[in-house]
């Protein structure tokens, strides 16, 4: 029987043969390949042709010693960076939407140039907002430098993305400009979707902005910024330009991508980086898996 | 020639089951008009006579033909929604001449098509505009213009009126009226408005649940309802029920007992029914009589009147049972008044306990 | 008084977001226009305007030959994606198919997974792409080899973001409308091109740019998969641009690059800002 939604269901299937090829060919058989490189000895001179060697890249007693992805105190450096680089550039990329939105709120001549400015460092290129902060903090002729010794506040010219001492905290807060404006659009996004009455009703029993913001608004637009959280949670989870450009050898820093890259790209040992990367994709999936539980984020799917 | 003969159809949306064992036979060119509460149905049965929706069982056949596996466009209908559904970037004339452009017409004739359609709705003087440069009359003209421009043999309605202000409604009605007259199509008309229904239909189908409750011509279902749904659902102000219990039977009139009123006979009959039962008697406000002769009655205080001119609606009750009496427009009586209040027992309804109505 | 003071604090904010957000970007446009020597001197207003990197870059350098690497990618890879998304989006919005959930879900996940977690198998599948690619073309056209490679991956890169904006936003059109045109004897396919891709234009337009967007700004791929100076795209043509000096970084010319690279983007957003807006909405929280 060919019924009208049987015939749509065929033609729904063909409609998704392409996307279904492109997601197989490019991202499964990737996947799975990396898995199976990952327990092989793949170097650049057998790279095509790799022997199986089990699971000595990601642990192997020999001799007394251990070896692997995970005996090497680098990646579990690298995993530390990567989680306190997410935590607190997403906590900070929050805050800042947060605010930005509500500012995008306030009706008056100015209304434009606030949205249009938001949308600016999101428009950016990571490489270029990189690039752009790497030269204001540069130490001898950098701006911001420059206002701190006119302040009187340092004497000489400080190299901030070098320093071991801040330059974690340098690509957390350049990060935090290119996305916080991300956060604040699906906030902005979330208090215009909100009933008028709801922004009026805390000015007429004249509560003040902040309690208003606190019991009326956050719970409301609570479903916006888990959305958020999550979206870039698990972009930070995975970044690699900004590291990569501030400065991609130096260990304070390294985070899990540009560790699995640097083994397979620098070192040659695709073996090796393919099961580091093997061990991101996995920590990542813990971790989405329980921010996606947590979020009810497989709720939003459903349908009407 | 369109008889649409629905039989023994059954429609669930997952474990839903929306439409039960549903037949239906509708006679070529007639007016039907499906009605029932919100969710009972209505949209689905005119979705599955156009195809739109499949079937789980049953046939539905057109003009004799089955057609439950055809796709909608050879099914020679024509569909008109709630919300007109109009191709936002397309001008009037592309709207009505859309379905006639798929079936590979002549450019002359599309024309004479849309041309004689865009007369008959009078909207030939917008046939360039778009869709949001119109009223919502005037789209909904479109709408039925683009219905009518492909001479289908059924049209099917979905609410078509229903976003259109009290004045255009009745005006459209008028013209739905005169369209079917002129096109001699068989046509299956949705709505919730109870004038629509009585007025343009040939037959009336209630719909239950999913269950057919009644099908009839207008003043059948009014006069002799199968059931309390049916008595209930047509008729505005609804028809008040009243509960009794049958005192004695005989040949052609069933004698109940009302509390506080004498015994009172009606001619109506119930084979299954027994000596002792609880049935409810209805009856339509326009039938209870205020402060006049009647065969039984009772005294009541008035809680609320409503003047509309031509009647006036007096909220009463019938030990602690509210109730709705209608009298002459320009009635003197007022809020707080004590009525007399009786009724006919020849236009008294009688429902068993599980709703059937007495013959 | 109390307005006045209301009125100047809302101003005062709304300043700091717009200097917060602007200012690294004026910053690099003045740096960009200035001469060697006033480059390294500190200052909030350019002291002159001098298109020396400009020059350098459009005239001495291979940065144009980027850019033209980027366009070509960018081009390609989102007229693919598009396509592809937009009838993958049909069946996502609007047939009831069982797995169509399972099939978002699924979409979400691949573009929420860490591109680094396929690089190894996605390198060891370019360098046999290349073997077979230069069995079957003459050296003329080898050059397009790692471009050709980088649209392919950026169309998996792109093609869960395409296809989730695109089904929510076909989602919100009316499904009367499409049930008008199957009752009026429409194909699934013609419904596509007849109805739905006028009324879809604005919002495939908004995919497009940022798709568009996310390609021109991408680096993993970029840096793993390009090799010559002939075939590399902006971003990885900006992170290498060096001083013919050892250890003296061309500021002066990375600012220019940065602002050449930026500009366009930048334009494109604030005329379509609306849109954008509406688009990474919908990219993320559904209609
Ligand atoms: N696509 C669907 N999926 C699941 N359930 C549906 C679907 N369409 C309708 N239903 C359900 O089927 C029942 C009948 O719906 P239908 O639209 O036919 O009602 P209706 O009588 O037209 O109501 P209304 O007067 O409000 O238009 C309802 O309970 C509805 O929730
Ligand atoms: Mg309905």
């Amino acid at each position: 029987m060919k019924s009208v939604s049987e015939l749509r269901k065929r033609t729904a299937f063909i409609f998704l043969i392409p996307v279904t090829i492109v997601l197989l060919s490019s991202a499964l058989y990737p996947l799975i390949s990396t898995l199976y490189l990952s327990l092989t000895d793949a170097e650049l001179e057998n790279f095509l042709d790799p022997n199986y060697v089990g699971f000595i890249n990601y642990l192997e007693n020999y001799e007394g010693m251990w070896y692997g992805v995970l005996a090497d105190s680098l990646f579990w450096n690298s995993v530390r960076n990567t989680i306190v680089f997410s935590v607190f550039s997403v906590s900070l990329e929050v805050i800042l939407g947060i605010s930005f939105a509500l500012i995008m709120l306030i009706e008056n001549k100015l209304k434009w140039f606030v949205r249009a400015a938001v949308l600016i460092p999101w428009a950016i290129p990571t490489i270029v907002s990189a690039r752009m902060f790497e030269w204001m903090l540069q130490d001898q002729f950098g701006i911001f430098n420059y206002i701190l010794i006119g302040m009187g506040i340092i004497e000489q010219g400080k190299a901030w993305t070098t320093d071991p001492q801040t330059s974690m905290i340098v690509i957390i807060i350049i990060d935090a400009w290119k996305t916080s404006p991300f956060v604040a659009i699906l906030v902005y996004a979330g208090l215009k979707a909100l009933p008028n009455e709801v922004l009026e009703a805390g000015k007429v029993d004249g509560t003040n902005g902040i309690t208003q913001f606190y019991y009326i608004i956050l719970p409301l637009i609570l479903p916006a910024i888990a959305v958020a959280i999550v979206f870039r949670g698990l972009d930070a989870l995975r970044v690699f330009d900004l590291i990569y450009l501030i400065n991609a050898g130096s260990k304070d820093i390294m985070s899990m991508t540009v560790y699995a890259r640097r083994e397979m790209f620098e070192y040659s040992h695709f073996g090796f980086g393919a099961a580091a990367s093997t061990m991101l994709t996995l920590i990542i999936g813990v971790i989405a898996v329980i921010f996606i539980q947590r979020t009810r984020l497989h709720k939003l799917d459903e349908m009407e | 020639m369109a008889d649409i003969n629905i039989n023994t159809v059954n429609k669930y949306f997952g474990d839903v089951h929306v439409i039960k064992d549903v037949s239906l036979d509708i006679k070529s060119q007639s007016f039907t008009v499906l009605v029932g509460p919100s969710g009972c149905g209505k949209s689905t049965m005119l979705r599955m006579i156009a195809g739109l929706e499949d079937i789980n069982s049953g046939t539905i056949s057109i003009d004799g033909q089955v057609v439950n596996d055809l796709p909608p466009k050879q099914r020679n209908i024509a569909m008109v929604f709630q919300s007109y559904a109009l191709y936002p970037h397309m001008t009037v004339f592309d709207n009505m001449a859309f379905g006639l452009k798929l079936e590979k017409r002549s450019k002359d004739e599309i024309n004479e098509r849309v041309n004689e359609a865009a007369r008959i709705l009078q909207i030939e003087d917008y046939l360039q505009r778009k869709p949001k440069q119109l009223s919502g009359g005037q789209r909904q003209r479109v709408a039925i213009g683009r219905a009518i421009t492909r001479k289908p043999k059924v049209f099917l309605f979905d609410e078509p009126l229903s976003n259109l202000d009290a004045a255009l409604r009745v005006q459209m009605r008028v013209e739905l009226a005169k369209l079917h007259n002129e096109l001699e199509a068989t046509m299956i008309y949705v709505t919730h408005d109870q004038t629509e229904a009585m007025t343009l239909a040939d037959d009336i189908v209630v719909l239950d649940t999913g269950i057919v409750s009644q099908k009839g011509s207008p003043l059948e279902l009014y006069d002799k309802p199968n059931n309390m749904f049916v008595g209930g659902f047509i008729g505005s102000p609804k028809m008040n029920f009243i509960s009794s219990k049958i005192l004695s039977k005989s040949s052609d009139a069933t004698e109940v007992d009302i509390m506080g009123m004498s015994k009172i006979s009606i001619p109506k009959m119930s084979a299954s029914s027994s000596e002792g039962d609880s049935v409810s008697l209805g009856i339509r406000p326009e039938h209870l009589v205020v402060n006049g002769d009647s065969d039984g009655s009772w005294e009541s205080k008035v809680f609320v009147v409503e003047k509309l001119g031509d009647v006036t609606y007096l909220y009463l009750e019938k030990d602690g049972e509210p109730l709705v009496a209608e009298t002459e427009g320009h009635s003197e009586i007022k809020v707080g008044d004590t009525v007399k209040v009786g009724f006919p027992a020849g236009r008294c309804q009688l429902f068993d306990s599980s709703g059937q109505a007495f013959k | 008084m109390n307005k006045v003071y209301d009125k100047i604090f809302k101003y005062s904010l709304q300043m700091i977001v717009i200097i917060f957000c602007v200012f690294p970007f004026y910053y690099s446009v003045m740096t960009s226009l200035e001469g060697s020597s006033a480059v390294f001197e500190p200052n909030f207003f350019p002291t002159e305007i001098n298109p020396k990197n400009y020059n350098y870059l459009l005239f001495e350098h291979n940065f144009p030959q980027t850019i033209l690497n980027s366009l070509f990618v960018a081009t390609v890879t989102v007229s693919i994606s598009i396509t592809i998304s937009y009838f993958a989006a049909w069946s996502l919005s609007r047939v009831n198919f069982k797995g169509r959930s399972m099939f978002l879900f699924v979409i979400l996940a691949i573009s929420m997974f860490p591109q680094i977690a396929v690089l190894t198998g996605m390198y060891q599948l370019f360098l046999n792409f290349k073997d077979f690619y230069f069995n079957i073309f003459d050296l003329r056209v080898k050059g397009v080899t790692s471009l050709l490679w980088l649209c392919f991956t950026y169309t998996m890169f792109n093609i869960p973001f395409t296809v989730w904006v695109l089904t929510t936003f076909m989602k919100g059109v009316p499904k009367e409308i499409e049930e008008a045109a199957i009752v009026d004897g429409a194909s699934s396919f013609l419904i596509l091109r007849k109805i739905f891709l006028p009324i879809m234009t604005p919002a495939i337009f908004t995919t497009a740019i940022m798709a568009m967007i996310a390609v021109w700004n991408e680096f993993l791929f970029a840096l793993t998969f390009t090799a010559t100076n002939s075939d590399r795209t902006i971003t990885v043509g900006i992170a290498l641009i060096n001083g013919t000096i050892e250890y003296e970084v061309p500021w002066g010319s990375i600012m220019a690059a940065s602002v050449i690279v930026t500009v366009p983007l930048v334009i494109i957003t604030l005329l379509l800002q609306g849109r954008i807006m509406s688009g990474l909405t919908a990219g993320s929280i559904k209609g």
